[in-house]
């Protein structure tokens, strides 16, 4: 830097050091961090369903009444409002309302998990295909996607429900084949743009099996697309699911479901109003922690799902 | 030549919906009379009755029968209400569809100028609060919001109907839009009246749409202001009113509308719980009873109508994307 | 006709705030532009000059850029401590030539409807109501779309009618740069910002671009600011030029004499870097745009200088004089 000579004495102005600092503009995924955790609601949303996951998971050894989930009944004292003694309340059978609802959050938590991998595996499967061969397949793939898109989610999935008998599980089921519609189309639609880049075309040349350029070179890039789709499904599918019980297409009592308990409690308002209270707030927690958390994943990708 | 083909492709559709509710609904349940009429009926009417409907006929017959059925404007017997299907369907149409345009029509008007705002002080607390707001809307169970709305207007505050589409006689039918009819005819308290039922409802069915719309809009004019033409606008001088409402707006509106059409048929799934909670006489929860009921008559008269109307509205969506980007119309 | 500058600019400095950190992209500019006088803005992309541009056209977003320091004398008038209404009227003293004709008219809309938009919303003094009141009165709308085709026809548009109806994308990019030229020319301005007008036409309709944009000013005694990259066309159109690097000017002075005779090394290196007919080596300038987040200490362009002495590192060397109208900011001179 002295390539003339000149004396360097210390006469730095403002304190700044003789060879200039290089400044490294921050990591590619710290500044995404940086941005994730600007946005504080999805943090929250992300706390929140660590632990509604944990609680859904300890459950059974934290709930206060345990009895009350799987069918005590306590005609001796129902409808009484939250106390000390039930936090929440107790419902028409007088059992517990916090503990049910502690449970319900297994109940929708795995028809969440339920749903979505019964989605993906048909769908994302069928998506690429579509995708990626196209012609004829993508032809018959799409039609037929098209004609279940033009049912209405929650339709087809009671009509699958009720024609499979209603359950829980089957409801489960039931809406897992109808969700498979919206994976199918967005796995799709990634791979008719990932299928041109050069590394595709790459592994083709170079022989690849088709099973693994399907799965190993094009899966991986949409990997946050579909994640971002996943996070927010999931609550969604939690939001049909309850739906599905009120209607009295799924659970059915005395499973702790929440959305028989609201159902059930619909007829005691509007003088009691808890049983039906806390179980619908537990599914817009749940729903919001997931749609929170999906909005900040979307963000941090800086994905276009719709 | 490109309208037909469109048509075409509606009517497959259609079809194929015929028959994955009639596959779900006829073939998967095994003895679907048996379990309609429940457990008390005896075998002998249940045969009966089987024989009417034909159902000891093979499936595939059973399903030509039904489709000739349907040219004919025959949906079959209702098992619910005992009742043509088609009849019912044409009386209660009109109530869902009332009940879904309002909320649209709410869900718009209010989304709009919530996600200009939103877009115009992007980042602040009025963005913030209203990404809340509209995040909130779509995280609510539906039949609950439902609930809590009845709870909160009707029982507490108290000025709003609980149940119901009227109270009092509904207006002339000319169009079986109760808010239309009864502008049409003048009858104001009639009007009154079906407004007050459709807002609690309406209310909560607008959630979806306006939380969507608000999203979209506010993401689509950050979009634009970083557009050159924009930025031209902004040089010449131009209001910053025009340039948000009329240049800005006219360009972020239009994925807006296509995403309407995606929303409609969720927006028609939900309106089976609300017109539940909210006793409202359309086709939803009659569709929701039937399918419960093992209907399967009434399942696929209301499925098929629905999906019918799902792609109808899909079809003039598309059309009005090319009334507001000229350029689709230039390109086609 | 009045003899007061158009525009000073004064030691302005401007920063850009983002996630990485302060960016400081303007730092000490000084400019002027008198009466009738166009001025070139010439420099690499990235140097601070379109910011500069369209901080005098008031298009430059606010969050995230902040103005730091400075002050800036629009026709007389000091720019920071005006009211936004000022402003804006303003604004109809100053017409803007965009860089990219295809994405600088809105899609959506005919052209008609854009130009009359425009000439109501100055006519009815930029106030809504009167605004909304005019749009809807069909006499004042005719009188618009009128001038509108009388403008578009002063710059040699054929059936300037038929042109109202169309859309922007129905235009080649002449022709829209035309348009753009006429909107920038309806206020009566008395000064025009072009920012790189001609960059995204080709060769033959560049060249008739630009004779239409001289000829415009000239016709109008106007100002002008040009900014380009492209020192040819300051020789041809500008009187006087700043060159830009890293977000400060560097030399100034008549076009003709800055270009034939560069003080400054870095304009030397950019004169040098031109391609002649005569062939010979081509000769760059070695280095990278300085990075705006830490920009180097003193002077900044000396990490890339070949002239550089202990005091360029230290201290940035101020505007010297050299002649008339003839300053450089280079320690060489001092």
């Amino acid at each position: 830097m002295n390539s003339m000579g000149f004396s360097t004495r210390g006469s730095n102005s403002g304190g700044r050091k003789m060879e200039p600092k290089i400044q490294l503009r921050k990591e590619g995924w710290v500044r995404g961090f940086l941005k994730l955790s600007r946005n504080r609601l999805s943090l929250w949303g992300g706390c929140f369903l660590i632990t509604a996951t944990l609680l859904a998971l300890l459950a059974p050894w934290l709930v206060p009444y345990p009895e009350d989930v799987f069918g005590a009944v306590h005609f001796e004292k129902p409808l009484q409002p939250p106390s000390l003694l039930h936090w929440m309340g107790t419902d028409e059978a007088g059992r517990d309302i916090l503990s049910r609802v502690l449970y319900g959050a297994r109940i929708s938590l795995s028809l969440a998990v339920v749903v979505l991998v019964l989605a993906m595996g048909i769908g994302i499967p069928l998506g690429l295909c579509a995708g990626y061969y196209g012609g004829k397949i993508e032809q018959v793939i799409m039609r037929i996607t098209d004609v279940f898109n033009s049912i209405p989610a929650m339709v087809l999935a009671l009509a699958i429900a009720v024609a499979l008998t209603p359950n829980l599980l089957n409801s489960m089921i039931a809406i897992g084949f109808v969700w498979w519609r919206s994976f199918c189309r967005l796995v799709y639609g990634e791979t008719l743009s990932i299928k041109q880049e050069n590394f595709v075309l790459n592994a083709k040349a170079l022989g690849a099996s088709d099973f693994h350029i399907l799965f190993r070179e094009i899966l991986p890039n949409m990997s946050s697309s579909i994640l971002v789709k996943v996070t927010l499904d999931a609550g969604f599918a939690i939001l049909v699911g309850t739906s599905i019980s009120f209607l009295g297409a799924g659970a059915s009592p005395p499973t702790a479901e929440w959305g028989i308990m609201v159902a059930y409690g619909r007829h005691y308002l509007p003088h009691a109003w808890w049983p039906s209270l806390f179980p619908g707030l537990a599914i817009f927690a749940t729903v919001l922690s997931f749609n929170l958390l999906g909005d900040g994943l979307r963000d941090f990708f800086g994905v276009e799902v719709e | 030549m490109y309208l037909l083909k469109r048509l075409l492709y509606m009517v497959l559709v259609v079809l194929g919906v015929s028959i994955i509710m009639f596959i779900v609904v006829r073939v998967i349940p095994g003895d679907p009379i048996a379990k309609a009429l429940g457990p008390g009926a005896d075998a002998e009417s249940i045969q009966k009755i089987r024989i009417q409907m034909g159902l000891d006929r093979p499936i595939p017959i059973q399903y030509l029968h039904y489709l000739k059925g349907i040219t004919q404007g025959n949906l079959g017997v209702s098992l619910v209400e005992y009742r043509d299907t088609a009849e019912i369907i044409r009386e209660k149409l009109p109530a869902t569809l009332e009940l879904i345009f309002v909320s649209i029509g709410l869900g718009v008007v209010l989304g709009i100028p919530l996600g200009v705002i939103s877009a115009l002080r992007r980042n602040r607390l009025t963005d913030h609060i209203n990404r809340l707001v509209a995040l909130f809307g779509v995280s609510f169970p539906q039949f609950w919001t439902g609930l809590m709305v009845q709870l909160l207007f009707g029982y507490i505050l108290g000025f709003l109907p609980l149940t119901g589409r009227i109270s009092g006689p509904p207006p002339k039918a000319i169009t079986g839009f109760f808010l239309l009819d009864s502008l049409l005819t003048l009858n104001f308290s009639a009007f009154q009246d079906a407004f007050l039922h459709i807002l609690s409802p309406a209310l909560v069915l607008c959630l979806s749409p306006l939380a969507n719309v608000t999203r979209l809009i506010r993401a689509n004019m950050i979009d634009e202001m970083s557009k050159d033409y924009t930025h031209v606008s902004q040089a010449t001088g131009m209001s910053p009113w025009i340039i948000s409402y009329k240049y800005m707006l006219r360009n972020a509106f239009s994925p807006a509308l296509t995403m309407i059409g995606f929303l409609i048929p969720i927006m028609m799934g939900t309106a089976f719980v609300v017109e539940k909670v909210f006793s409202w006489p359309g086709i939803a929860r009659f569709g929701a009873d039937a399918i419960v009921a093992n209907d399967f008559n009434g399942a696929v008269g209301v499925t098929l109508v629905i999906s019918m109307a799902v792609v109808v509205i899909n079809f003039i969506v598309d059309e009005l994307y090319g009334v507001l980007d000229p350029r689709i119309k230039l390109r086609r | 006709m009045r003899t007061e500058a158009i525009v000073v600019i004064r030691d302005l400095g401007i920063d850009f705030e983002t996630i990485d950190g302060v960016l400081r992209v303007v730092q000490g500019v000084s400019l002027t532009i008198g009466p009738g006088e166009v001025i070139g803005i010439v420099g690499e992309t990235g140097c601070g000059k379109s910011v500069t541009a369209k901080m005098l056209l008031g298009i430059l977003p606010m969050p995230p850029a902040r103005v730091r320091s400075g002050e800036v004398i629009l026709f007389g008038r000091n720019l920071f401590s005006m009211g936004y209404r000022e402003r804006e009227i303003l604004k109809q003293q100053i017409g803007y030539i965009p860089q990219d004709p295809t994405s600088s008219l809105n899609p959506v809309f005919p052209i008609g409807t854009l130009m009359t938009d425009m000439l109501i919303w100055r006519r009815s003094g930029q106030r809504m109501r009167e605004y909304l009141w005019m749009r809807r009165d069909r006499k004042r709308v005719e009188e618009a779309e009128a001038d509108a085709a009388e403008l578009l026809r002063k710059l040699y548009i054929p059936d300037p009618r038929t042109l109202l109806r169309k859309y922007p994308m129905e235009l080649s990019g002449g022709m829209k740069q035309r348009v753009l030229l006429a909107m920038a020319l309806s206020g009566d301005p008395r000064l025009i910002v072009a920012d790189e007008p001609t960059t995204a036409l080709d060769a033959t309709t560049q060249k008739r671009t630009l004779a239409l944009i001289q000829e415009k000013i000239h016709e109008g005694h106007l100002a002008g600011l040009y900014i380009t990259h492209n020192l040819g066309v300051a020789r041809l159109l500008c009187h006087r030029t700043y060159v830009m690097y890293g977000g400060t000017v560097v030399e100034s002075g008549p076009t003709g004499i800055l270009l034939e005779n560069p003080l400054h090394p870095y304009t030397r290196g950019l004169v040098q870097s031109i391609p002649k007919l005569t062939g010979g080596v081509l000769r760059g300038i070695e280095g990278q745009v300085p990075d705006y987040l830490n920009p180097p200490a003193g002077c900044r362009f000396h990490p890339r200088c070949e002239s550089r002495a202990a005091k360029c590192e230290e201290e940035a060397p101020p505007m010297l004089c050299q002649g008339k109208d003839r300053w450089v900011a280079c320690w060489q001179y001092d």
